[in-house]
């Protein structure tokens, strides 16, 4: 394995570019895919924003 | 402290340092060295990532805030979810597929060896100095309550931290991680439960979060649009955000966690663990905060929570008379309190309002004394925490409680030298001067940095503890670095047309706009990061635009 990387030639910016030849075959049963990480962003939007919302309701429930 | 105590801080510290020796077995290849062979699960990492954020200062001065100036801190959070996302989406399958070991590696792949080069030089300029200051700030307050010197403190937190990482590398620093976090939050429940446990009768929890309600102590929201205030819902949602890109994107000390995972899913879990968590669990730590200022409702606190301050100042007449003063202010705000739990009427609340306005000003007559005549740059809300666990908590809690600021230090410290180590061997040593190496002169090569990180971050605490200005220094560098590191990354990912000398150019362009700015304007240093991302991307395009490579363009199009 070569330790040293070269630059490579486009710069392209799809990752499956990047590493050339080191590139880590990921096993893709391994992996989960789109749809589902799309799912999970949206659940932790949504549960960010329910949070600051009860941490604002506990504020105004207390300083009431 | 007694037996006990001292029993429990010396089996976490013996406990801590064989656990993570033990992980000498996993360490004898680079990969299994600086990358735990990217074989660890995701709860590890999520919980490593989140021991790394969270240093000793983090979790005494948090609750110190929380005690003098309310749960605003929180706000500062905000930002770290949707952060966390973007990180998701973009640099973790770009790091993770392009099989990196340092996240600066990745900037040679796309630009240069000049841009990896620099950018790490920074990083290890920065975190070098910063791992010595994360070792400074509670070795001050520990030598404090402990009694023991300084220097003693600092190395013993130093050195012990980097026995473990210097043996074990990464796999020690994951794993001991996780144990950190558990000691850390399994004393701060016990340090809850015995607060509200000491509440006198008839006031309950509820009671006593009315208490710092009617204080504005429980605000979690301030919408005011002020760059010089520094936590508001803005800066939080939108300068810290930028400041967590940075930080868990571009600081090898948190990427260096996420490429361990076994694979991308799994580094994605990790980072969302504390997407979810985050907030939640600083809202808990400042919480603990505002439990103690309810204790101190029916307690006389102390006028100053520094012991050597007040030791100090406390046989003059001048601040005896202010101790007096002091007292009946508590008193009254006391009565002014137990009045408010009993009735919760608008003239009650007024009246324990105005007795808390006279007790502050009680207590801030007496820093103004010790700034005076002692220390012009004193501040003690790092101490309540700590005075409060010596002075209140039983047995063995008191023991738990140090043991886990220990761990909060360590968690960082150590994940903050694998990660030098890491970029030192990989970015220097591996590149300029032994590309052909083997494992083994990899392995024992980042042995020795890690050691030698360890004595410098050593050497800086002391020297941090006595120059206050340093400190400053090295948290304004830092603010410096991460708003163009990432505009780095912003241009080497998200912007095709970006070229080497943009890139290398605009990093400094950004790390000058921010000087610039912190020197003539007010803003508060979260905006920094904004300020320096956002010139880094702009000089770096269009220094980019200067670049004749029409070739290499027709050929990404």
């Amino acid at each position: 394995m070569g330790w040293v990387s070269g630059k490579l030639d486009t710069i392209e910016l799809s990752p499956k570019l990047m590493g050339s030849h080191e590139e880590k075959k990921a096993d893709p049963s391994e992996e989960l895919p789109d749809e589902w990480w799309h799912k999970v962003y949206a659940a932790v939007v949504l549960t960010t924003i329910v949070v600051i919302t009860l941490l604002w309701s506990f504020s105004r429930y207390f300083s009431g | 402290m007694r037996f006990l105590d001292w029993a429990v801080v010396v089996a976490y510290l013996v406990y801590v340092i064989w656990d993570g020796i033990r992980m000498t077995k996993h360490s004898g290849s680079a990969e299994g060295y600086f990358l735990a062979n990217r074989s660890l699960p995701w709860w590890a990492v999520g919980l490593s990532v989140m021991a790394t954020q969270m240093s000793a200062i983090t979790l005494v001065g948090a609750t110190g805030q929380a005690y003098t100036d309310g749960m605003r801190f929180v706000q500062f959070y905000y930002g770290l979810p949707i952060a966390m996302v973007i990180l998701c989406i973009t640099l973790v399958p770009f790091f993770y597929r392009a099989n990196v070991f340092t996240a600066y590696e990745y900037l040679e792949k796309r630009f240069d060896a000049k841009t990896r080069t620099l950018t790490s030089f920074f990083f290890l300029i920065s975190r070098g100095l910063g791992v010595g200051v994360v070792i400074a700030a509670p070795s001050v307050i520990l030598s404090i309550v402990l009694g023991w010197s300084e220097i003693a403190t600092i190395f013993a937190m130093g050195i012990s931290t980097t026995i473990y990482t210097m043996i074990g590398g990464v796999q020690a620093v994951t794993w001991t991680d996780v144990k950190q976090m558990v000691v850390i939050f399994f004393g701060l429940s016990v340090v809850m439960f015995v607060i509200i446990s000491q509440f006198p009768t008839g006031v309950s929890v509820s009671d006593g979060l009315h208490l710092a309600g009617s204080l504005g102590k429980l605000e979690t929201l301030d919408f005011s649009f002020d760059l010089t205030e520094k936590y508001t819902i803005w800066s939080g949602v939108f300068a810290a955000l930028f400041l967590f890109l940075s930080y868990f994107g571009c600081d090898q000390s948190q990427v260096q966690r996420f490429l361990t995972a076994r694979s991308v899913s799994e580094g994605r879990t990790s980072l969302l663990m504390s997407a979810f968590l985050k907030i939640p669990m600083q809202f808990f730590i400042l919480l603990i905060g505002i439990m103690v200022f309810v204790f101190y409702q029916f307690v006389t606190p102390p006028m100053v929570f520094n012991p050597i301050e007040s030791a100090k100042a406390e046989n003059t007449a001048q601040y005896q008379s202010l101790q007096t003063t002091f007292n009946a202010a508590h008193e009254t705000r006391e009565q002014a309190a137990v009045a408010f739990i009993a009735d919760k009427s608008e003239p009650n609340r007024a009246a324990y309002v105005a007795a808390d306005s006279a007790f502050n000003e009680a207590r801030k007559s007496a820093v103004n004394y010790v700034k005076a005549t002692s220390n012009p740059s004193f501040n003690d809300v790092n101490y309540v925490f700590p005075s409060f666990v010596t002075t209140y908590m039983p047995m063995g809690v008191i023991g738990l409680i140090i043991a886990a600021i220990f761990a909060a230090a360590m968690s960082s410290v150590s994940a903050e030298l694998n990660a030098l180590a890491t970029a030192t061997t990989i970015d220097f040593y591996r590149r300029h001067f032994n590309p052909n190496g083997t494992d083994r002169e990899f392995v024992r090569f980042g042995r020795i940095a890690t050691f030698f990180w360890g004595i410098f971050a050593c050497i800086v605490a002391i020297y941090a503890t006595n120059l206050g200005s340093l400190i400053e220094v090295v948290n304004t560098f830092g603010s410096f670095f991460y708003g163009s590191l990432l505009g780095v990354f912003v241009l080497a990912i998200g912007v095709k047309r970006a070229r080497s000398r943009g890139a290398f150019f605009g990093l400094l362009f950004g790390m000058a706009s921010v000087w610039i700015a912190s020197r003539y304007t007010d803003i508060e240093f979260l905006w920094f990061n904004v300020v320096g991302c956002v010139v880094t991307v702009v000089a770096g395009y269009l220094i980019s635009l200067t670049v004749r490579d029409t070739e290499q363009l027709r050929e990404v199009e």
